[in-house]
């Protein structure tokens, strides 16, 4: 059982400058909370607060219903996974493991069983003699990961546990964590850079960009409705295209023109969709955002039935990526490179013209000056 | 020419090296090879040696109660010294290792000793432990004439000696403390350690690489202390502060028997280099990362 609320929590380094700002959040009993963002937005300093490990300069942090902004770090009963390992050097692999173990005055046998039972889970039985320095920066961090879940916490904390693994170690590290957290039945918090982790792993993402969260919601939530252009970019790769375009009404839709009002690529909105676009920005530039999956070709089109919603929007294609299943075409729009994700079939070579079709369910609108998503809180009534 | 380039090659390594060579020699080597000579031999008041004596006065000193009294009060000041200078050493670089108002103050006090003659330091003390005026007897109410007592007058200049040679190791330590990762001791924190189970299982360990230098250096100085013995005691009362440094001096200075000096100084020689020797040997096995 463990409840970790984090109430306006603000994190001012004497620099005076906030490295965190007003956080709040809620962490239920055996979630998988991911925090994300580009580097130096706060999310470490988030964590190290929870673990005790640095002040918090303004704001409550709860844990069980117990105000624990003055405990010290061991009486928190948290557990944690640091960036950079902090492996004890002057230790081997299983007096690392059994480090904290020893600490609660555990009985030699049961450490021995403990701590061979989670060198066996991360793949590490035949590093246990060795001592930190003679082991790869992956063995590290399954060491460190080892570390933390030999003993039961109210919660793991996480900091980036997988950065230094190789892509295919990290996969299967990543199916591992998901089966500890399903096994331990213990609430995790996870600093992430990557994407999938992110996506895969949480039950809730928390972006983050420069010590203010951005959005709090499921991994699909977040994908599917961001609350603003950051979160649409940050999350998803290849990342959301955006393009300026200008809103007008037509026939009693939204008629969204690429570039300029003069342009004759435009894109059709009709529907509910439509008629908050109308009523928000109507005559304005907004900026409108498509993931790459969301651009089809015209027969796709036509199954969606939304072959007449796109007008003229016929690219040239700058670079093709085949991905096995998938090939993704980039092409220059706006000074910008736009991804489009197509079934592998398609054929269209470089320096080729595509007809390309938007699905208007799938679009995104961002006001140009506040960079909210201006269907952000509408489409979740709808 | 090929011939002569190798041989070039062969030599030019020497030839570096014969400034500090010269060096060593002179001030070293010569005196060394000199003091061996000199421990065979019988001397006259001008240290030139007269009569050849062989092992005798080796033999005089191993039957000399005097000599042995040497042995047994350099060993004790040696360990009160070592233990003392590196305890010092060691809290004071712990207590700095955190940043807080006034620490500057702080490490330099605690560092000034390295830059205190021991002689300087020998005359404050004095005066602190006078047994009229002295701030010890003082402000402890009590009526001891510490450097005159037998009983207390090697524990004071071990005393004094420990806090000179404390400053070397306070900087010793503060590198070796400055080494250990930050990280390891906020993981232990989280893992639930308390200061104490920090302190024995990650400062400590930390620091063991270095710990056995500052122990090698500080029981050489522990050896050669002399300064401080010459001004505060002159090895006396009752030749409870004899140590064999000082017992080398009054006899090749005062009682101009330099054979005996010098068998003295080779005995001397002989221990540092057994202890040193077998300190390395320990090490090799005992410190593992
Ligand atoms: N001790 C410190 N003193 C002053 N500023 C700090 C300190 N530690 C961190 N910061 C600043 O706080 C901000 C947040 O740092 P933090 O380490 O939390 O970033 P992060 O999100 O974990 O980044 P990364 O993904 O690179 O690890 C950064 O701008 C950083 O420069
Ligand atoms: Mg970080």
């Amino acid at each position: 059982m463990s409840e970790i609320t984090l109430r306006n929590i603000c994190k001012q380094y004497e620099n005076e400058h906030f490295a965190v700002k007003d956080f709040n959040l809620d962490i239920h009993d055996r979630e998988f909370v991911i925090f994300v963002g580009p580097s130096g937005c706060g999310k470490s300093t988030t964590l190290r607060m929870i673990a005790g490990l640095e002040d918090i300069s303004d704001g409550e942090l709860w844990i069980d219903g117990q105000l624990c902004n003055y405990f010290e770090p061991k009486d928190r009963g948290l557990s944690m996974v640091f960036q950079n390992y902090a492996l004890y050097p002057n230790m081997t692999v299983y007096g690392n493991l059994a480090f904290a173990l020893k600490i609660r005055k555990m009985s030699k046998t049961e450490i021995d069983k403990t701590v061979r039972g989670v060198a066996k889970t991360l793949e590490i039985e035949h590093l246990l003699e060795r001592y930190p320095n003679a082991l790869s920066g992956g063995q590290k961090q399954r060491v460190a990961i080892g570390s933390a879940i030999v003993r039961k916490p109210k919660a793991f904390l996480m900091d980036e546990p997988l950065s230094n693994l190789d892509a295919k170690l990290r996969a299967q590290m990543r199916i591992e964590l998901a089966k500890i957290h399903k096994e331990t039945e213990t609430t995790i918090i996870y600093v992430t850079h990557d994407q999938t982790e992110a996506m895969t792993l949480g039950s809730k993402i928390v972006v983050m960009k420069d010590g203010l969260v951005q959005q709090v919601a499921a991994p699909a939530e977040v994908y599917n409705h961001p609350v603003n252009l950051f979160v649409a970019g940050f999350i998803g790769s290849p990342s959301m295209n955006f393009m300026k375009a200008w809103v007008a009404e037509e026939g009693g839709h939204a008629a969204l023109y690429l570039g300029s009002m003069a342009s004759d690529s435009k894109i059709i909105l009709d529907g509910a969709k439509g008629q908050r676009l109308l009523e928000k920005e109507k005559g304005n530039e907004v900026i409108i955002g498509v993931r790459p999956e969301d651009i089809y070709e015209y027969e796709d089109a036509v199954k969606g039935g939304f072959d007449k919603n796109s007008i003229n929007i016929c690219k040239t294609v700058s670079t093709r990526e085949v991905l096995g299943a998938e090939v993704v075409l980039y092409f220059e729009e706006q000074d910008k490179t736009q991804a489009v994700r197509l079934k592998p079939e398609n054929m269209t070579r470089v320096g080729e013209d595509i007809d390309l079709y938007v699905d208007p369910d799938r679009i995104h609108v961002f006001d140009l000056s506040t960079e909210e998503n201006i269907f952000y809180g509408k489409e979740q009534q709808a | 020419m090929n011939k002569k380039v190798k041989a070039k090659g062969r030599f030019s390594p020497y030839v570096y090296l014969v400034p500090s060579l010269v060096i060593f020699a002179v001030f070293l080597f010569y005196p060394f090879a000199k003091t061996i000579y000199l421990s065979l031999f019988k001397t006259n008041k001008m240290g030139e040696a007269k009569i050849f004596y062989g092992i005798g006065n080796y033999a005089d000193l191993l039957s000399s109660p005097s000599f042995w009294n040497s042995m047994k009060v350099t060993l004790i000041f040696a360990v009160i010294v070592v233990v003392g200078s590196m305890l010092l050493g060691l809290i004071t670089a712990v207590l700095c290792n955190k940043a807080f108002p006034g620490i500057r103050f702080f490490s330099t006090a605690y560092a000034l000793p390295m830059a205190i003659a021991s002689s300087s330091a020998a005359m404050i003390f004095e005066l602190m432990l006078h047994p009229a005026v002295g701030i010890v007897n003082k402000l402890l109410g009590l009526d001891i004439n510490w450097l005159n007592d037998p009983n207390t007058a090697l524990y004071c200049v071990a005393i004094l000696t420990a806090w000179l040679n404390s400053g070397i190791n306070f900087l010793y330590f503060s590198a070796g403390l400055g080494n250990i990762d930050d990280s390891i001791y906020e993981r232990a924190s989280v893992d639930g350690a308390s200061g104490i189970q920090k302190f024995f299982s990650l400062t400590l360990p930390g620091l063991s690489p270095i710990m056995f230098y500052t122990l090698v250096v500080n029981i050489i100085q522990a050896f050669q202390s002399f300064g401080q013995i010459k001004i505060l005691t002159e090895g006396g009362p009752n030749e409870s502060t004899n140590v064999i440094v000082y017992s080398i001096y009054r006899d090749a200075f005062f009682n101009y028997k330099f054979g005996s000096a010098s068998a003295q100084s080779v005995i001397l020689f002989i221990i540092i280099m057994l202890i040193t020797l077998v300190m390395f040997r320990i090490e090799k096995k005992g410190v593992k990362y």
